[in-house]
């Protein structure tokens, strides 16, 4: 589901980090970067409808998840954008085992916020990767 | 961000209304879970529903088990239990008792991702969508904001054949405005 439009590039976010992509969009939006955020209700069956709208009107994709990234909803969507339309992507979640902590100091720590989306959005549509 | 369209909310409060309002309806809903009466919030279906409500103990392998049994028996099983468990621990009765049989069962796991912060490793869930997504033609479910969450349930459109359901325990917020819209239909009802 679509809940914000955009056309420079595209967030798909699921769960707690969907939020999170609202709030990147809006940083991005103050400095003149149009972001689409998707909020992701199913990985299996992927909407693949409106991955490939995301791919072909928009630059790029970020995913955002709560997981790893490695066959998750990053993944995913890799998979198909890479068999379907490719675009330059930046797959954010969990790389590794997590230390101990509280969910929201694991969040920090693994550099899923805000900030460090739309610092990923930026080097994206700069360079690429 | 201006914080008054965030809101703090615990997924399992509206997984635990959505599945006593479906079990009023349909006396063939019920509940296996593991020792997790109170981690997937079911002290409520429990009280109003005492036998529809199997809890095998701490036995995800059997959990699963005797939940594919009861679907083959006409039952709609709900499996309830922390996410790391049910899909780390019950990978192999998922594969072939639920999945590979086709078989009716809901597999609902509590507490995705880093849910569980300060219990480590042990108890994060951060594998769960890429062990299930292996499995074929599984549907998987990710965790919803509030107005969603139910639709996922409730909606003609969404009650599937076999889902896994990853529910967040984690208050956490959330971005409170967003429109509800139709999504695309999974599969047929249940």
């Amino acid at each position: 589901m679509r809940i914000i439009d955009g056309s420079d590039l595209t967030i798909v976010a699921t769960g707690t980090l969907v939020s999170r992509a609202v709030a990147a969009s809006q940083l991005l939006k103050s400095e003149g970067i149009s972001a689409r955020v998707i909020n992701l209700s199913t990985v299996s069956p992927l909407d693949t409808a409106e991955i490939l709208a995301a791919a072909k009107e928009t630059k790029a994709i970020i995913t955002a998840e709560e997981s790893v990234t490695r066959g998750g909803v990053g993944g995913a969507i890799a998979e198909f954008i890479v068999q379907n339309h490719p675009v330059p992507m930046k797959l954010m979640g969990i790389d590794s085992f997590a230390p101990t902590g509280s969910a929201s100091y694991l969040l920090e720590h693994f550099g899923l916020t805000a900030d460090a989306i739309a610092a990923a959005a930026r080097e994206l549509l700069k360079n690429g990767r | 961000m201006s914080t008054d369209k965030l809101e703090e909310f615990d997924n399992r409060i509206i997984f635990a209304k959505t599945l006593i309002a479906l079990a009023n309806e349909n006396p063939k809903i019920v509940v296996v879970c593991n020792d997790s009466v109170g981690s997937s919030n079911l002290g409520e279906f429990r009280d109003r529903f005492p036998d529809r409500l199997i809890d095998v103990g701490i036995a995800e392998q059997n959990m699963v088990g005797v939940a594919a049994g009861l679907a083959n028996a006409g039952f709609t099983p709900f499996v309830c239990a922390a996410a790391p468990f049910l899909t780390g621990r019950a990978l192999e009765q998922i594969k072939a008792d639920v999945v590979y049989t086709r078989t009716n069962v809901k597999l609902c796991g509590m507490s995705p991702g880093i849910s569980y912060g300060e219990l480590g490793p042990t108890h994060h869930s951060i594998e769960d969508i890429a062990w299930m997504r292996a499995l074929d033609s599984l549907p998987i479910v990710l965790q919803q904001m509030k107005h969603k969450q139910k639709a996922l349930f409730v909606g003609p459109r969404v009650q599937t054949d076999l889902s896994l359901c990853a529910l967040a325990a984690l208050k956490f917020r959330q971005f409170h405005k967003a429109r509800v819209q139709h999504f695309f239909p999974i599969k047929r009802c249940a």
